[in-house]
């Protein structure tokens, strides 16, 4: 009885609490500000029924790739232990099961957003070796792959990897399907 | 000429301060030639003004004043002089000021651009909306072909209402410039959007409906554009289309609970809280359409969860049994949390406990969930059941039988980390904080790298008032050589500086709760603060819509649950040093001594001062080793001592109260404790409005019935009130109160609340209050039992014993035994023996 929705201005103060809650990483509220006004598209949550976030996604777009590497990266992800085995990180990522999907196209929220009004090649996310839960998550359930390894990522000098998810086909040039809403030549870049 | 003197400097010296140092942060530079001029011109105002800015990036405050001010003296008509005073003041956040100085600067020269953007900014961040468009529209006067001029103003615009004007301006904004080109896509696709929700907002519900498809190309953001063209179809009560609307949207995302309520709406159920009001017709038009959503999306939840919201009698009896079931055999541990939402309706609460009980005993009989069923359930089943019944039984307030079970699940499974947990919450609503600390501690340890279990943990220590170890749990996350309390503050962990400064309260130290409180305040401040960057920089990236919103949210900012959750406490920690101001350490001293005899004190004084002595040279010999090494932060206030020694405390209280009341005026608790600042205050008049105000929210709020009694009685016996004071109150005793008695007024009250222990408690206590031989009454009305559940009970009960302790022992004793049986886990009940 979560509701997966976009997250949006008000959810902000909720989204770091639940992050100070579950993970080490941590951010100051100027920084889910930052995200949320420079890419209101791109975070979900999941709330409750009784209004709690129980979870989160926070999302962007790298800004210095050149237009020919856009790609979104996730800031970070994280699901309250008292919510979990209700696939709320899945659905996060992935806000709708394949069987509801009209078009061909993956679905995954975050992702969806990413491709559809960001146009991102691939989106990208860090994760410590040692995270065997979380790196079965992303690898198995939600198709990312390791790109490398980055020694001594996380301030406790644990090494993360860098893991990719394509949302193309890189070598293709063929015409996205005009309902997917994609557009030609449609990068950011100023 | 002096004057010219002071303003014009020799050809070499102009050069130099041309060169741009300050620009380019070469601070020590910049000061060296700023000095260099000044020795030669010392009344040179824009020198004097160049060296208050480099004290202000030095952070040297005080001298940056003293010097912005001279250069004012020196050269009064100086734009630069009025822009760097303007900095100094931006930089210290004091805005008000720092406007004032942009506008005289601009009085001397007119039409500076990035002063004028300065100024716009500053104007939005103090929500001068007038000031901000006024600006703008100058700002567009002057220069037509900044894109930016033309969005800001319509910004303003908008924000001031005149939505019209906003959509022209933008429209002639997109004649000039259409925003085609490929790299603009994303900026074009958000500011038309944007332009779309103004439409809205200025009740053009058609017009926005009908752009909604011009613009359907140009929009990258195909979410925003179908969810608000389903909404604006329901605004227009267009449903059909509506209808077509949302299921595309559910189509997309069925976990979308907006979605299904538009859904609903555009179906005509249009009161979705309030599904007991519903006609025979939309409860069935709710059933056929969640029994199609249902085979649409047999896999949702959401579909689930509405119609538990909704069903009753059979069908939620029907609907709960297969939900159950499901979550069940996948071992869900949020199957409560989930379900809690639909037990705010007793009749669902029975049914639940009900069900879950029969699922008890047919599963302990048979492995089946009922005895219809062909298939065995899942062996721990019969765990989650009894898991489930444990929290359905801690949350109505028996604690006993949610002990019981929870002790059966973590007997069966010790491995279960969640019943640890939940162990620790029946320990804690029972009144054993101590034992909900040993049960979290387990659950804990079972997983060490889990933050979340860690958290928790160190919530249980705080709440058993263990602070030392709380941080300690907590600063097993911290990084390596990292003070956890100053980790936690930078990341602004208000949970944590909450439930520190309550336990503080708890203890009476009232100098270390209000220590830990202020920074959840100030956090606040930091965050209203962290606004004045994104003003410009949201319109880099044109994300308008979220720009307006968080105008929005930082404008209530102060009413986040967050807040209240903090600074409340703060307030009451105040209130509570006024009642019972704490000496310092010195006064103690200092009555200590003079309470010696002479010969005495002139030993113990010869004592102390050769213990200073020793003090100061082992101090040296500190600085000494320490030499070279970084200078460590030292707390000079860890106790908070020196925030005791504020003046006047209510002041203080009354600071943070006008936040909470200008955000939150229709909080009952707020109004409360405005009433007792003012009840303290003795301003008769302003704790009148905070009841009246109060009375408006909850008029049978037990506290605030105490609250009514106590003032009116105290102004009957008050004697020096001004005639107009008198008349203002008995008006307010008429609307509050009534025609009759005070005493008459609490039995009414009792009258009407007998079945709520945490009432009954209140309004005896203020029997006894009014007429002192009615304290036999009151001993009886408290010390009965039966109806005391829960919480607030257990603790309105420990309030009662409080009460009789200096009244009536006997019946304290007997209260206190009652209590023990009531509420097992309530150490405060427990005998000195009893604990041994």
């Amino acid at each position: 009885m979560v509701s997966i929705r976009r997250a949006s201005i008000d959810d902000l103060f909720a989204m770091q609490a639940a992050n100070l809650l579950c993970l080490p990483e941590n951010y100051q509220m100027k920084y889910y500000f930052y995200h949320i006004l420079s890419w209101p598209q791109l975070s979900y949550v999941a709330e409750a029924a009784n209004g709690k976030i129980v979870g989160y996604v926070l999302a962007k777009m790298e800004d210095d790739a050149p237009p020919e590497d856009a790609h979104g990266h996730i800031t970070s992800l994280a699901v309250l232990r008292s919510h979990r085995k209700l696939g709320l990180a899945t659905k996060l990522m992935q806000q709708s099961r394949g069987s509801f999907i009209p078009t061909s196209i993956s679905n995954r929220a975050a992702e969806k957003s990413m491709l559809e009004t960001y146009d991102a090649l691939y989106v990208s996310l860090h994760v410590r070796v040692g995270n065997r839960v979380a790196l079965k998550l992303y690898k198995d359930t939600l198709g990312f792959s390791i790109h490398e390894t980055e020694e001594k990522y996380y301030a406790d000098n644990e090494d993360a990897y860098a893991m990719r998810k394509y949302l193309k086909e890189r070598t293709t040039s063929e015409e996205p399907d005009s309902t997917k809403g994609v557009k030609k030549n449609n990068t950011r870049r100023k | 000429m002096p004057a010219v003197d002071k303003k014009r400097l020799a050809p070499k010296e102009q050069q130099q301060f041309r060169t741009r140092l300050y620009e380019s942060k070469m601070y020590k530079k910049a000061s060296k030639a700023v000095e260099t001029i000044l020795k030669k011109f010392p009344d040179h105002g824009e020198s004097l003004a160049m060296k208050a800015l480099i004290f202000n990036s030095t952070n040297k405050k005080t001298e940056a004043y003293e010097w912005v001010k001279k250069a004012i003296t020196a050269d009064i008509t100086s734009f630069l002089c009025w822009h760097a005073y303007g900095l100094i003041c931006r930089s210290d956040r004091n805005y008000a000021q720092a406007i004032k100085c942009y506008q005289n600067a601009l009085k001397h020269e007119r039409d500076n651009l990035s002063v004028m953007r300065d100024l716009a900014y500053l104007q939005i961040q103090t929500r001068d909306i007038e000031g901000y468009t006024e600006t703008w529209r100058q700002l567009m006067m002057i220069k037509p072909e900044q894109k930016t001029n033309w969005i800001c103003y319509a910004i303003g615009l908008h924000q001031l209402g005149r939505h019209e004007t906003a959509v022209a301006v933008l429209d002639e904004f997109l004649r000039l410039d259409s925003m085609d080109r490929g790299d603009q896509a994303y900026e074009s696709s958000e500011l038309l959007l944007y332009r779309n929700t103004i439409l809205e907002d200025g009740g053009e519900l058609n017009e926005a409906l009908a752009d909604l498809t011009k613009i359907d190309e140009k929009v990258l953001d195909k979410y925003s554009l179908k969810e608000r063209r389903a909404h604006l179809f329901n605004r227009l009560s267009r449903f059909d289309e509506a209808k077509k609307g949302w299921e595309e949207l559910l189509d997309l995302n069925p976990d979308n609970h907006k979605y299904h309520k538009g859904y609903q709406t555009a179906h005509g159920l249009l009161k979705v809280s309030d599904s007991s009001s519903w006609t025979e017709e939309q409860r069935s038009t709710f059933d056929k359409v969640y029994t199609l959503l249902k085979e649409k999306y047999p896999r949702c939840d959401a579909v689930g969860f509405f119609n538990l919201q909704h069903l009753t009698g059979d069908r939620f009896h029907q609907v709960l049994d297969e939900y159950a079931r499901k979550k069940i055999q996948r071992g869900v541990p949020s199957l409560f949390e989930d379900l809690r939402s639909v037990y705010d309706d007793p009749k669902k609460r029975e049914i639940s406990r009900e069900l879950f009980q029969g699922y008890v005993s047919n599963l302990e009989k048979s492995h089946k969930f009922s005895e219809k069923d062909e298939k065995e359930a899942d062996p721990d089943a019969i765990i989650w059941v009894k898991y489930f019944l444990a929290q359905h039984f801690d949350e109505t307030g028996d604690y006993n039988e949610a002990h019981k079970l929870c002790t059966e699940v973590v007997a069966h499974t010790p491995t279960l980390v969640e019943a640890y947990l939940t162990l620790a919450s029946i320990y804690k609503h029972g009144g054993d904080p101590v034992k909900a600390v040993e049960a979290a501690n387990t659950a804990r340890e079972m997983d060490l790298a889990d933050r979340y279990l860690n958290n928790e943990c160190a919530r249980y220590q705080l709440a058993a008032d263990q602070v030392e170890e709380a941080i300690k749990t907590v600063g097993m996350f911290s990084k390596e050589g990292e003070e956890p309390l100053g980790y936690l503050e930078d990341m602004q962990a208000m949970w944590f500086e909450t439930c520190v400064g309550k336990s503080f309260l708890r203890q009476n130290k009232l100098g270390r709760a209000i220590k830990s409180l202020l920074p959840v305040h100030k956090h606040f401040d930091d965050i209203v603060d962290d606004q004045l960057d994104f003003h410009s920089y949201c319109l880099r990236k044109m994300t308008l819509r979220s720009y307006v919103s968080m105008l929005k949210l930082e404008d209530r900012l102060q009413a986040h649950a967050f807040y209240h959750k903090g600074v409340k406490p703060l307030v009451r920690a105040y209130i509570q040093l006024h009642d019972n101001p704490t000496k310092t350490k010195e006064q103690i001293e200092q009555e200590k001594v003079a309470a010696m005899p002479d010969a005495e004190r002139k030993k113990y004084n010869q004592k102390q001062r050769a213990a200073e002595k020793k003090r100061l040279e082992e101090q040296e010999k500190l600085k000494e080793l320490n030499k070279g090494k970084p200078e460590k932060k030292v707390d000079e206030d860890p106790d908070g001592e020196k925030l005791e020694q504020v003046a006047d405390k209510l002041k203080e209280a009354e600071k943070y109260l006008t936040v909470l009341k200008k955000h939150s005026p229709k909080n009952i608790q707020v109004q409360l404790l405005t009433f007792e600042v003012a009840f303290r205050q003795k301003k008769p008049l302003l704790a009148l409005q905070a009841l009246t105000a109060a009375s408006k929210i909850d008029r049978q709020h037990p506290a605030l019935h105490s609250a009514i009694v106590r003032f009116f009685h105290a102004e009957s016996q008050a004697s020096d009130r001004h005639e107009l004071v008198k008349e203002f109150v008995s008006i307010g005793k008429n609307n509050l109160v009534g025609e009759v008695s005070l005493e008459q007024f609490t039995r009414q009250y009792l009258d009407s609340h007998r079945d709520n222990y945490a009432s009954v408690v209140a309004a005896a206590q203020n029997l006894a209050l009014l007429d002192a031989s009615k304290q036999g009454e009151a001993t009886q009305l408290m010390s009965d039992l039966s109806r005391a559940r829960g919480k607030t009970d257990r603790k309105a009960a420990l309030s009662a014993c409080e009460w009789m302790r200096s009244r009536d022992e006997t019946a304290e004793k007997k209260l206190r035994e009652e209590g023990r049986r009531v509420f097992p886990f309530e150490v405060k009940f427990q005998s000195v023996e009893d604990k041994q």
